[in-house]
């Protein structure tokens, strides 16, 4: 561990304490949890030709994750409208740090890691986590662990450098 | 698990799924260098941030969760406590997801580990790759392309088809629905 030059504590403190409030929020009004790759993979459920749910997904459950996809979307318009003017919003969408090899890689790793694993750092890093679920405490931690030896790894062999 | 859908249930969802986004932007999460900089533990310039986001994130989420468990509140007479409920039925998955492995601890240590690896490479997850895609950046375009086919090839991989009829019939346990305010 070294200096810390990029760290950023007023704003991760805030920016936390606002999705710890969208999460309180869509229990709250839908009674779910607000794990985004749950509420993209409802959305795909039974899409494609040849598969079917397990149990067909409600209307309404797909309706209420369209609406906070919407508003996830919007979420990111208003950063990006924000940043050309507001300095504390300048940033706030990164430049990627891989080759689009690398990419495409995680892509598809974390998109089937996802629902292989059933949540990501939304589902399971905030809402597991916060009702101090077992299944998520070990989820996070696994995910935690691998994304730590990742870094590790690529950093060491220089793999899909961008 | 059935949901009684209202139009406040829509908006309210809206107004999260804005909330979430503009979260993660604030927070720095939808910067994947800051992300890879907190998974970075052994490069020699670690960034803390993401461990204090979700700290901030948790401490909040749990005391709206205590809140909640105190039972009925005059500001929501009708919701039930969500201690009662499963992981799966607050995610919404049918208790028919599950058979030897999906759904069960290895099952989903698999998957986390899996989705680790992903997050750790791309710096991305779910979350920031949609929020970040107005930005029309290729890279963002093709992690959330691939993203969505990962996710369909789970799908049609290993999601369980819907038992055929005659198969044995999975025992459900006794769910609570989650009753929500008019």
């Amino acid at each position: 561990m070294g200096n810390f030059d990029h760290f950023t504590p007023w704003r991760a403190l805030m920016g936390g304490a606002l999705i710890g409030l969208a999460a309180s929020g869509t229990l709250f009004f839908t009674g779910r949890r607000a794990g985004i790759s749950g509420i993209v993979g409802g959305l795909l459920e039974g899409l494609l030709p040849g598969t079917t749910a397990v149990s067909p997904i409600p209307a309404d459950e797909r309706r209420w994750r369209a609406a906070f996809l919407v508003g996830l979307l919007l979420g990111g318009l208003a950063l990006l409208a924000a940043g050309t003017g507001a300095a504390f919003f300048a940033g706030a969408i990164g430049a990627p740090v891989r080759s689009y090899l690398g990419l495409a890689v995680a892509g598809v790793l974390v998109g089937f890691g996802a629902r292989l694993g059933r949540g990501c750092t939304s589902g399971h890093g905030v809402c597991g986590v916060s009702r101090l679920s077992a299944q998520s405490l070990v989820a996070t931690a696994t995910f935690m662990i691998t994304g730590i030896a990742t870094v590790a790894l690529v950093r060491f062999t220089g793999w899909f450098a961008p | 698990m059935t949901m009684t859908m209202t139009r406040r249930t829509l908006l309210g969802a809206f107004g999260c799924g804005l909330i979430f986004a503009i979260g993660l932007g604030v927070s720095g999460m939808t910067q994947p260098g800051k992300v890879v900089g907190f998974l970075d533990l052994f490069g020699g310039s670690w960034d803390p941030s993401l461990g204090l986001v979700m700290a901030a994130a948790v401490a909040v989420h749990a005391s709206f969760l205590r809140w909640m468990r105190r039972g009925p509140s005059s500001a929501a007479p009708e919701i039930d406590s969500c201690a009662a409920l499963t992981d799966d039925e607050l995610a919404g998955i049918s208790p028919r997801a599950r058979n030897g492995f999906l759904g069960t601890r290895g099952g989903v240590m698999a998957g986390a580990a899996i989705f680790g690896v992903g997050w750790g490479l791309g710096g991305y997850c779910p979350g920031p790759a949609l929020v970040s895609l107005v930005s029309l950046a290729p890279g963002v375009l093709l992690f959330t392309a691939t993203m969505l086919g990962g996710m369909l090839i789970y799908q049609v991989l290993l999601h369980p088809r819907a038992a055929s009829p005659g198969g044995p019939e999975l025992t459900a346990r006794p769910t609570t629905r989650p009753k929500l305010a008019r």
